[in-house]
C-alpha cells in the first residue's frame, strides 16, 4: 500500500512585526495544520499528530529564526516503522542532534528548550549537511 | 489563543487558557498575558483544559510568568492539562520548575502547602 507523501515549503516573509507574530509563526501554524490534517487522513493517532506538530514547530522555527533562512522545506511520509519528517533549509550548518546544555528555559542560545524537546520526543534524529550546502534533518516519530 | 482571568479570592486568580500555545498563540498573548497575570500581586491557578498544544514558546511564556510571580512570593500552578500538553511538560520535567497538578482542588492545596 502506498500513501502519498506530504510536502510543503514554509516561508517566513509573510509575517509582519506588530501583528503579534514575527518570524514565521503564522505561516508555520498554517503548515502545521496542513500536516496534522494529512496525518489524520492517513490514520495517525492524536499522540503522533501532536508530536509531529511539536517537532515541526521546534525545528522549523529554529531554522527560520536562528538559522536566518527565509524558507524551510518539509516533507512527511509513512514508513513501516512509523512517520518520518524531513526538513531542509539553506542556513549555516546546524546539527540539532548534538547535545546541548540541558537547562530548559535558561539556556536560551540557539534552541535550548526547543531542541531539548526535539531530542527527547523523536525516536530517531538524523542530520546531514548536503553537498549543495543545505541542512537536512530527519526525525522518526515514536509509535502511537 | 485566549485567556480569561477571574478572581477566586483576594490573593488568587484563576486563569483559564484556551487555544494553541504554539509560537503564534504564545506570541499573540505574551504582552497582555504577562501584564494580566504577572503584574498583579496574586497567585495564578492556570486552567489548561482548553489548551490542546504547547511548544517551547508556550512553555517559555508560562515559565517566565511563573518566575515573576515567584520573585514576589506568589505561585503559578498549572492544572487540567490535556494528554498532549502533559506529555510536553513531562518531556522537559516542567514540574521541577512549576507545580503541575490535575485538578483545581489540588492547585488550591498547593497554595496552602
Amino acid at each position: 500500500m502506498t500513501i502519498a507523501g506530504f510536502g510543503r515549503v514554509i516561508r517566513a516573509p509573510g509575517d509582519r512585526a506588530g501583528e503579534g507574530a514575527v518570524g514565521g509563526a503564522a505561516t508555520l501554524a498554517a503548515a502545521s495544520a496542513a500536516l496534522a490534517a494529512h496525518l489524520r487522513a492517513a490514520g495517525a493517532g492524536p499522540r503522533t499528530i501532536a508530536r509531529a506538530e511539536l517537532l515541526l514547530e521546534e525545528l522549523a522555527l529554529n531554522a527560520l529564526r536562528h538559522g536566518g533562512v527565509a524558507e524551510v522545506a518539509l516533507t512527511a511520509r509513512q514508513e513501516a516503522t512509523g512517520w518520518r519528517l524531513c526538513l531542509e533549509d539553506a542556513g549555516p550548518p546546524f546539527d540539532p542532534s548534538q547535545p546541548r546544555p540541558a537547562l530548559p528555559g535558561v539556556g536560551e542560545g540557539r534552541g535550548g528548550l526547543g531542541l531539548a524537546l526535539v531530542q527527547r520526543t523523536a525516536r530517531a534524529l538524523h542530520y546531514a549537511r548536503l553537498p549543495e550546502g543545505r541542512n537536512r534533518v530527519e526525525v522518526l516519530l515514536p509509535p502511537e | 489563543m485566549e485567556y480569561k482571568v477571574t478572581a477566586l479570592d483576594g490573593a488568587t486568580n484563576r486563569v483559564a487558557m484556551s487555544g494553541r500555545l504554539d509560537a503564534l498563540g504564545a506570541e499573540a498573548i505574551e504582552l497582555g498575558f504577562t501584564a494580566a497575570v504577572a503584574s498583579v500581586d496574586r497567585h495564578a491557578l492556570v486552567n489548561l483544559a482548553g489548551v490542546d498544544f504547547c511548544s517551547s514558546l508556550g512553555l517559555r511564556l508560562l515559565i517566565s510568568v511563573a518566575r515573576v510571580l515567584q520573585r514576589r512570593g506568589r505561585l503559578l500552578v498549572l492544572y487540567a492539562a490535556q494528554p498532549a500538553v502533559a506529555e510536553v511538560f513531562e518531556t522537559i520535567a516542567l514540574d521541577q520548575m512549576i507545580p503541575v497538578v490535575v485538578t483545581e482542588a489540588e492547585a488550591l492545596a498547593r497554595l496552602a502547602a
